[in-house]
């Protein structure tokens, strides 16, 4: 005799499955013995209660995740590194509480000690990746429901969780955390010698602030920040793209009409800034993010990858070909090359007879 | 006269500082213009110069990637597959000129002010001495393009180039001016006559000067 599993057992064994990370229907069928069917069928339930997420839907390729799933982009990550991260978070929230009297801190100076605690600790293996505001574990975790996530995610005490509470406690005294989130950011940039392009992000949007004087504090940032994009083929887009940037930020600024409607040049400048930085720093995530020896979540993982980088590309594209059409009506005036542009003009046109 | 203009004309008018006799022909040639009129194809403006443009910041990120990461082998990047063997060796002297400055910051200064200075003198050429924009690209004559880039020259930009002077040509009298002495020869302008049909459409063919010889 079969005995057949109820609608309410079924999601059950399926939110348990999603705890792992992120499955497709077809393996979430295969694990829970049942037809790809009902499995779908099941899916769209517990997403209308808003209780698991569609993040992939790539021809047959269906893949969901439970809604409090803690790692960002609900990417595959080693159960071990996913627990010990969030321990670690969740142990960090205790620590500035009970040091703080009470004090919640916020999330950024949680991944900020965390990733401090990393560094200085590296047989903790823990996964440490850039992200838009610097390094940070890409696990992440609300601070009031912190206790509540360990529970939901059957996280257990590691064994050497009094040598973590230690570092925890002797980060929190000895770090300088303020609890304050730029300069939380500032303080990682600062610290880690590999994160100059960050430090040069914040000046580029210091400097936006700063309007009266925009031309002169820019200029020689947004120079140095195109040296920091990295040479690899994997970059090879966001290097191509600045670069149109910088030209295009180069003859606006340059231009007769600049002055007469700085603020709105301004705005759309930062906009498209901020596009390739918002794009640019999820490409670092991944990249620091690794791969999947698994065949399926290597597969999920591509494919959540390249859709990011689809969606991010069309826009930086538009914005991009939006900010270069000002060449199209801007004037500029005629420039006077220093001895070493004429030398490089002499070269770019050497040859020109027969082009 | 009606001089149907080169690309090359166009570079060599917005060079610097140099002395070569075909530069200083060329803006001579430019300067004395009077009552002529230049006249330019659509694919120069649309398509060629903005991809002779495209070339150039290629080869200025090559040269970035060569002078900050030792690492780097170069030429590997995708995008290089686009440079020409000129390039390269533009390349080998920027990257040897680059070496010699310290402030890696100004080589990006220098270089993105040469590269607006550039595009700034041929848009000021183009709206100074430009009279008459002729053949719109999806006008180009497929057949006759396909004549001069299989049979005459391998070079799909000439092709293109001097189907659309020849199309000018048999609907209003052109003379067309360049230095590349070496592919655009009458010769090969005769070369389209010796298809039949082409030579039904494009009875006649225009003159070609040097801008050497004037």
């Amino acid at each position: 005799m079969v005995n057949r599993k109820n609608a309410e057992q079924i999601q059950e064994e399926i939110l348990s499955h999603l705890k792992e990370g992120p499955k497709s229907i077809k393996k979430l069928s295969e694990l829970t013995e049942s037809t790809w069917a009902t499995i779908s069928a099941h899916l769209d339930n517990l997403k209308k209660e808003n209780k698991v997420r569609e993040i992939l839907s790539v021809n047959n390729l269906r893949v969901f995740i439970r809604a409090d799933y803690p790692v960002f982009y609900g990417l595959p990550l080693d159960k071990e590194k996913r627990n010990l991260s969030l321990y670690l978070l969740a142990k960090i929230i205790d620590s500035w509480k009970a040091v703080h009297n009470g004090e919640i801190p916020n999330k950024t100076t949680v991944q900020k000690i965390a990733v401090e605690i990393a560094k200085k600790e590296p047989s903790l293996n823990l996964p440490v990746v850039r992200f838009h505001y610097g390094k940070v574990l890409p696990v992440s975790i609300e601070p009031q429901n912190a206790s509540q996530m360990l529970i939901d995610y059957n996280v257990s005490e590691p064994k050497n969780s009094n040598e973590i509470i230690k570092k925890i406690n002797y980060e929190i005294k000895n770090g300088n955390h303020t609890n304050i989130a730029w300069k939380e950011k500032k303080q990682q940039y600062e610290k880690h010698e590999d994160m100059k392009i960050y430090l040069l992000k914040d000046k580029i949007e210091y400097a936006s602030c700063n309007k009266n004087d925009f031309k002169a504090d820019t200029e020689k940032i947004i120079y140095d920040f195109f040296l920091e994009i990295p040479s690899t083929q994997r970059y090879s887009y966001y290097l191509q793209r600045y670069h149109d940037f910088l030209s295009a930020f180069k003859f606006i600024i340059s231009s007769n009409e600049f002055e007469k409607e700085k603020k709105q040049y301004l705005q759309e400048i930062i906009e498209v800034f901020n596009s390739i930085w918002q794009s640019l720093t999820t490409q670092f995530f991944f990249e620091d993010f690794g791969g999947q020896a698994d065949k399926e979540l290597g597969e999920i993982q591509e494919n959540i990858e390249k859709n990011t980088f689809e969606i991010d590309i069309f826009q930086i594209d538009d914005k991009i070909t939006n900010l270069l059409s000002y060449k199209n009506y801007l004037t500029i005036k005629k420039r006077e090359l220093s001895e070493n542009e004429k030398k490089i003009m002499g070269i770019l046109l050497e040859g020109a007879n027969e082009e | 006269m009606r001089w149907f203009l080169d690309m090359c004309i166009i570079l060599g008018y917005i060079h610097e500082g140099d002395n070569q006799k075909i530069i200083t022909k060329t803006i001579s040639f430019v300067n004395q213009k009077k009552d002529d009129k230049f006249v330019l194809c659509y694919y120069i403006k649309e398509d060629n110069l903005p991809r002779w443009l495209n070339r150039k910041r290629i080869m200025f990120r090559e040269i970035l990637r060569q002078i900050k990461d030792s690492s780097y082998k170069p030429y590997s990047n995708n995008e290089c597959s686009y440079l020409w063997e000129r390039d390269k060796n533009q390349i080998l002297k920027l990257v040897s000129l680059a070496n010699t400055i310290q402030d890696k910051t100004e080589i990006i200064r220098n270089f993105e002010n040469v590269y607006q200075e550039i595009e700034r003198r041929i848009k000021e050429f183009i709206e100074k001495n430009i009279d008459e924009l002729v053949i719109p690209i999806n006008e180009i004559d497929q057949k006759l393009k396909s004549c001069l880039f299989t049979w005459l020259t391998p070079n799909d930009s000439d092709a293109k180039t001097i189907a659309s002077a020849i199309q000018e040509h048999n609907k209003k009298e052109i003379v067309i001016i360049t230095a590349d002495k070496q592919h655009w020869t009458k010769e090969l302008l005769e070369e389209v006559h010796n298809d039949f049909s082409l030579k039904k459409v494009y009875a006649k063919l225009p003159e070609i000067r040097y801008i050497q010889n004037l």
